[in-house]
């Protein structure tokens, strides 16, 4: 009987999260366009696969990162519009951080006989010989994020090392070109994390009288708020810190405010979440740049459906990212000649484009 | 100075010294030394309420995984189990309209329901805490960002922030505050209550407690319930403070808690541990962490430092318990 209890009761929580998951949906969806359901159709349960016009649907496999985190939860939810888009089928693997499962995934694919392949590879050297296997097996594969240079493969890249160069740029004109400027990244070893880092560090590296500091945070705002704290009492002349992601920001902020320095340090922002936009509008933040978890997950199902359809693409595919700042910064930007007027969003676009995605880059788009 | 408990066969010296007891005052108070020495902007008000802010939640979640590890188990679900309680509070709170009281019954209500499923798991299905709590983990893993669905939400609201921000009398803050409330919850509970004698019981020898007639798996449960509370509360203040909702809030939480309890001389194999000894475990993670950043060291390294420090704890552990069986 107890156990008839206990049992139930972890049903019941089981239960309580799938109902708040459901109930949810209607606020994700985005900006009232047509799908509203689009978490819940599980590759497992597509109804109508493999009775589409002739020869069968098209299936893309897609082996993510790791789907036990934010950014890539985001990537798939807007993978599967674009799936819906674009007509194909997506099925998504997490590898969750190990190599070695991303390869059997990929291998498993390659069974499968999947149109397209897409990767966001753990390690950009590590999966060059599975990257072979699917080439010779007639499958085009993708590498997202992370260029992988090789003859047999395609890559959907966001310049994150310029991009961040810039934004350096920018920190360092903005400050007069001297003083203690930090750096908050991920962590080392995780390639996102690693270009952002080098980015920014390079630009600093051309201005002697900067005196860099940087710190990691995991990616986890309760951490960034903790360095910020401790930086700011370390180094009391702090004049600007860099947060490679908004996530991070959050905290970052929190420290500042709570500091009494939110006005006196300049923090400027990676990512271009919504919520980034909406603090760059306030003045908390005074940039932040759009690449869009959302972005990248729909753009990466789109080129992986155009290369399964047999069109021909550029070993290289940009996807476009935009900064998102005020006016000020703006009209510095481009005096200063860092960033061309074209890519600067003002906050209240930058926060449309994030759900935009569909008018920016869907097939209605092209 | 250990030597003296063998020197002293059978019966142990009034004045022993016992060095697992001593062992995190003293590395406080050097660790305290060395980086104001090293750093002139260490010794300031602000980087003890940085530190006591920052330290609160780990600290509460570590009073929780003390009890249980003195009982002679262990919850994993803390890390995870935060982050599915935050989430589930603020999900909630953002669709009451921002209403406060929302937040912080959601997020306590989370972690109890939490410590009463890995309590059932372990006292009704008989399955060891350690199976137990880390499948728990898995599930609360995935439920952390089934509810939260990759979203996150930014809290604006004063009332709501002074609880995670806020400072009591202008200095101390009112994280901190609750940290001790807790602890003070703690202390009552294992000293002063017939259940804080049967933790220490089941945990030295849990046969024997049940020999004398004790309903171990009631206290056990209610071990692991108290627990799951005290992840709760660590959930609303770190949401608070960070002034975020989002599932990726977790951290290092409880590897850091666990820590916590082992550097502050609580026995892993259970039976011995005090509420004083984890405050100052969690006051020395958090000065580790902040050494870290004053002296500007990598992250690779960080991580090596604080296992390292874990390694010397359990060895100093696994020394002491040698010793006493040998007397």
């Amino acid at each position: 009987m107890k156990k008839t209890v206990s049992v139930l009761l972890a049903c019941a929580m089981l239960l309580a999260a799938l109902t708040a998951c459901g109930g949810n949906d209607k606020s994700g969806s985005n900006g009232g366009k047509d799908s509203g359901n689009a978490v819940q159709n599980g590759p497992a349960e597509q109804p109508d696969s493999g009775k589409d016009d002739g020869d069968g649907k098209i299936v893309i496999g897609a082996a993510y990162y790791d789907l036990t985190n934010n950014f890539y939860v985001n990537m798939m939810t807007a993978g599967e519009e674009a799936a819906e888009d674009f007509g194909v089928e997506v099925i998504f693997k997490s590898a969750e951080g190990s190599l070695d499962s991303e390869i059997s995934i990929i291998e498993n694919f390659i069974e499968q006989g999947v149109d397209c392949i897409l990767v966001d590879p753990i390690d950009a050297a590590g999966v060059v010989p599975v990257f072979q296997e699917a080439y010779e097996a007639g499958i085009p594969i993708v590498s997202i994020g992370n260029f992988v240079d090789t003859e047999f493969n395609y890559n959907v890249l966001y310049n994150d090392y310029d991009d961040t160069y810039k934004i350096g740029k920018y920190v360092a004109e903005k400050i007069g070109g001297a003083g203690d400027v930090a750096l908050i990244y991920g962590n080392s070893g995780n390639y996102v994390s690693d270009q952002r880092q080098a980015g920014f560090e390079a630009a600093m590296a051309e201005y002697p009288d900067i005196k860099l500091i940087s710190q990691p945070a995991d990616f986890d705002a309760t951490k960034g708020m903790t360095v910020a704290a401790d930086l700011m009492n370390a180094y009391p002349d702090l004049k600007a810190i860099h947060s490679v992601s908004d996530g991070v920001s959050y905290g970052i902020l929190q420290a500042m405010q709570s500091a009494g320095k939110a006005g006196s340090i300049m923090l400027t922002s990676y990512d271009g979440e919504q919520e980034a936009s909406d603090l760059v509008n306030s003045g908390d933040i005074e940039m932040t740049l759009l690449t869009g978890s959302k972005r990248v997950g729909y753009w990466s199902v789109k080129i992986g459906a155009q290369l399964a359809r047999g069109e021909d693409l550029p070993q290289k595919n940009y996807m476009p990212t935009y900064f998102v700042m005020g006016d000020a910064a703006q009209q510095m930007m481009v005096e200063k000649n860092i960033v061309e007027a074209d890519r600067i969003l003002a906050p209240a676009a930058g926060r449309d484009m994030f759900d935009g995605y569909r008018a920016d880059l869907g097939p209605d788009a092209d | 100075m250990s030597k003296s408990t063998t020197e002293g066969g059978a019966r142990r010296p009034a004045w022993n010294f016992d060095i697992q007891r001593a062992a995190p005052y003293i590395s406080l108070l050097v660790l305290v030394v060395a980086l104001s020495l090293y750093n002139e902007h260490f010794l300031q008000l602000s980087t003890f309420q940085n530190l006591l802010q920052s330290q609160a939640a780990t600290g509460i979640v570590a009073i929780g995984a003390m009890c249980v590890i003195i009982t002679g188990g262990i919850d994993f679900t803390t890390g995870f189990g935060l982050a599915t309680a935050s989430v589930t509070a603020g999900v909630l709170y953002v669709r009451s309209g921002n209403n406060i009281a929302v937040l912080l019954a959601a997020g306590v209500a989370m972690g109890l329901l939490i410590g009463l499923c890995s309590g059932l798991l372990i006292t009704k299905l008989k399955l060891p805490p350690f199976i137990a709590t880390f499948a728990m983990m898995s599930v609360l893993q995935g439920l952390a960002l089934l509810i939260s669905e990759g979203r996150q939400y930014l809290i604006t609201d004063k009332a709501a922030l002074w609880v995670g921000q806020g400072y009591l009398f202008g200095i101390v803050p009112v994280p901190f505050v609750i940290f001790l409330l807790i602890c003070g919850a703690g202390y009552l509970l294992l000293n002063r209550t017939k259940m804080g004698v049967y933790i220490y019981a089941m945990g030295g020898n849990e046969e024997a407690a049940v020999y004398a007639g004790v309903q171990v798996n009631r206290y056990k449960l209610l071990v692991y319930v108290f627990a799951g509370f005290c992840t709760g509360v660590a959930s609303v203040i770190t949401t608070t403070r960070i002034a975020l909702i989002s599932a990726s809030v977790s951290g290092d939480i409880l590897m850091d808690a666990i820590s916590a309890v082992v550097i502050g001389g609580t026995s892993v194999s259970g039976g011995k541990g005090t509420v004083s000894g984890t405050i100052a475990g969690v006051l020395i993670m958090g000065l580790i962490s902040a050494a870290l950043t004053y002296l500007n060291v990598d992250t690779l390294l960080r991580n090596v430092v604080k296992g390292v420090v874990i390694i010397l704890a359990l060895l100093l552990d696994f020394a002491m318990n040698k010793e006493r069986s040998a007397v």
